[in-house]
């Protein structure tokens, strides 16, 4: 049986050190369903994390690498993944010591589990 | 081009153009009088589409009253490659409209976002701003003046 996408972002909430967990449509760059710590503004890390994407994916594009599947981004504060199917895409945001490898990991088999 | 009639909407609106990336932007009052606008190039094209926000706005106010007991908030459109924006946003005991035309180079959620930060930037609006450049006045007068303002015939 699918799983819902709310249990999916709880799943992946749930993993250490994970601050928010996303679902938003990739063309509007607007939150579909979040779990997320109160300090964290969905709205804004969709926005922004989409934005991100679709730049990150034209410049791949004018670079010749072909399609972007994945999108980490290590800041001094946290990390950021993204990972697109479609026009959804799913966000997670990490404290810096988080594990990028499981966060990965875990994101793509979330991606499948609900795309 | 872009200059407004009312200076304190200046920097709000231009950080929100640079911001959100928007190509077309222009704020009204809800009766559809000009206050500032970005991106176009024809008085008659701002004259029109002030005309078609407030018509807009008006109707979707009084059907959310109907429906919703309180008029809706922020409306988007969505065409082949370009989409408009449009919300009110308050200035002081007053309000205007924000209309935003955007493209593929930014994202509603983007828009939406600059959006909530040119309205946080009009609750520093202080009366006494509003005082040396209000928002209400003879229509017809105020209208043919701030299109000439705005194209630089004034």
């Amino acid at each position: 049986m699918r799983t819902t996408l709310h249990e999916t972002l709880g799943g992946l909430a749930a993993l250490p050190g994970v601050r928010a967990a996303l679902a938003a449509t990739e063309s509007d760059g607007v939150p579909v369903a979040s779990v997320a710590a109160v300090d964290v503004d969905a709205d804004a890390l969709a926005a922004f994390a989409t934005a991100l994407f679709q730049r990150t994916r034209l410049a791949n594009i004018a670079a010749g690498y072909g399609a972007t599947r994945h999108l980490v981004l290590d800041a001094e504060g946290g990390r950021l993944f993204v990972a697109i199917d479609g026009d959804l895409a799913m966000i997670l945001l990490a404290e810096p010591e988080a594990a990028a490898g499981l966060l990965r990991v875990a994101l793509q088999r979330a991606l499948k589990e609900v795309a | 081009m872009k200059r407004s009639v009312v200076p304190w909407l200046d920097e709000p609106l231009a950080d929100f153009v640079r911001h959100a990336r928007v190509g077309l932007a222009v704020a009204l009052e809800p009766s559809g009088r000009v206050l500032a606008q970005h991106g176009f190039t024809r008085s008659l094209d701002v004259m029109s589409v002030c005309s078609l926000v407030a018509a807009i706005h008006a109707s979707g106010s009084e059907l959310g009253r109907q429906a919703n007991g309180s008029p809706f908030g922020p409306l988007h459109h969505s065409g082949n490659g370009r989409q408009v924006f449009l919300a009110p946003a308050a200035v002081g005991s007053r309000t205007l409209l924000l209309l935003a035309v955007f493209d593929e180079r930014t994202s509603l959620g983007v828009v939406r976002h600059f959006f909530g930060t040119f309205r946080q930037a009009l609750t520093h609006v202080t009366e006494r701003d509003l005082e040396t450049a209000p928002m209400t006045g003879d229509f017809e007068r105020d209208l043919g003046r701030n299109l000439a303002m705005l194209f630089g015939r004034a």
